[in-house]
């Protein structure tokens, strides 16, 4: 491998770190989850369309079957008419005809928009579950984000509780302890000595015993020493 | 001033996983209910002296339901349609107009309902939105029958302006697959 090709290699590695740092999976997520919504309404916008062009064609084909539903009685009332001799037969019959052909052109066009209304209730049935699936999918993609964020608090808390032991010196802790334990020990040393010194007699006579017992000669030799002096013989 | 992003974030606005919800209807919104599809055509609203009321207008092809919500302690749904007031076994206009009030029982379609309550109030169409309305006066009386779970209302708008419609208690549960729609 060139030289080239292994700089090349380290400078996408150091790209590819620093690019990792600024992504954050919590941000990524609810920007995805934000999309999925914006992709849900449209998909509810285009079914509701769908459904509504279906209400009216709906609307239309009952429309249109009352209206040859309408027709057809008023052919039968002309013929009754006719019957009865309030109106000419022929003029009756035209009239008549007349009707049952607007009957029939209604009853056709009521049965085709009934049959377009009838795909587009299919086709907003199909649109309706797969808007379903998408508001479910996202349903359970905002509760993953949900327990996704808890877990990122916790792991970030437990990341600085972790972060702040390792910084704690633990060595030099346990110097500073001992330095302490030894500076005690001498206190209470030096504290035990002064006890002693001021536990120990310190008159003038136990000082003078002191001085003699170390200057020499037993204290009989000394006596006698003392009495020549003086003059006494015993 | 002019911001090019408001228009986008207003777009953006709606939640539709949260949002779409029964209270939360608006004119041209579409809601599924008994086995069909309903286009919510029109939002009116009740005040009884400072209580309001939510009415949407539901149609689906030549059928015409309205919805209504009013929130005391609790929230009551309830679906009425129109029907004549001379479909009312009872003679309740001459009634009103001569006592006031209609009969204390009143029958239709073979169900006897019984006089649960009397309010008055004004009626403001879209639920108030043009500026400037105070709204429509009226009157009305709630009946309900013996197993209270369908309703009977009448209503005076006027000297001789009478109407009726008889309803049932809905749940919210009852309703499903709200849609925006182009208004929405």
């Amino acid at each position: 491998m060139s030289i080239f090709q292994r700089m090349f290699r380290m400078g996408k590695a150091e790209v590819n770190s620093a690019l990792d740092q600024f992504e954050d999976p919590i941000k990524m997520t609810e920007q995805g989850i934000k999309d999925l919504k914006k992709d849900l309404q449209n998909a509810m916008t285009s079914l509701a369309q769908v459904k509504g062009q279906a209400i009216r064609l709906k609307k239309q084909a009952e429309e249109n079957a009352h209206a040859a539903e309408d027709y057809e009685r008023k052919a039968m009332l002309l013929l009754q008419k006719a019957q009865s001799g309030e109106l000419d037969a022929g003029e009756a019959d035209r009239l008549a005809t007349e009707a049952l052909s607007r009957k029939d052109e209604s009853a056709t066009r009521a049965l085709s928009l009934g049959n377009d209304a009838q795909q587009q209730e299919a086709t907003a049935s199909n649109l309706q579950s797969q808007v379903d699936k998408l508001k479910s999918t996202i349903a359970s993609y905002e509760n993953d984000l949900i327990t996704l964020r808890a877990r990122a608090k916790t792991a970030a808390a437990t990341k600085k509780i972790n972060k702040q032991l390792a910084k704690v010196d633990s060595s030099g802790t346990i110097s500073m302890l001992e330095r302490m334990k030894e500076r005690v020990d001498e206190d209470e040393s030096l504290a035990q000595a002064y006890g002693d010194l001021a536990g120990q007699p310190t008159s003038a006579d136990v000082e003078i015993d002191k001085a003699l017992a170390g200057g020499g000669g037993s204290s009989d030799a000394r006596l006698a020493a003392l009495k020549a002096k003086m003059g006494i013989e015993k | 001033m002019w911001n090019p992003f408001k228009k986008k974030e207003e777009e953006a606005s709606l939640d539709p996983l949260s949002d779409l919800s029964l209270s939360n209807l608006k004119k041209g919104y579409y809601l599924d209910f008994d086995l069909k599809t309903w286009e919510v055509t029109a939002h009116n609203r009740y005040n009884y002296e400072g209580d309001w009321a939510d009415e949407w207008e539901l149609t689906s092809a030549s059928d015409v339901r309205y919805l209504e919500l009013e929130v005391d302690d609790e929230e009551t749904w309830a679906l009425y349609r129109k029907i004549l007031v001379t479909d009312i076994e009872e003679d309740v206009r001459s009634a009103i107009r001569e006592d006031e009030d209609p009969p204390n029982t009143v029958t239709f379609d073979g169900v006897e309902y019984e006089a649960e309550s009397s309010d008055a109030g004004l009626f403001h169409a879209r639920g108030g939105e043009s500026k400037g309305t105070s709204g429509k006066e009226f009157v009305n009386w709630t009946y309900v029958d013996e197993t209270e779970r369908l309703l009977l209302v009448i209503e005076q708008w006027g000297e001789n302006d009478f109407a009726a419609s008889v309803g049932e208690f809905v749940q919210p549960y009852m309703f499903s697959s709200i849609l925006p729609g182009m208004s929405g």
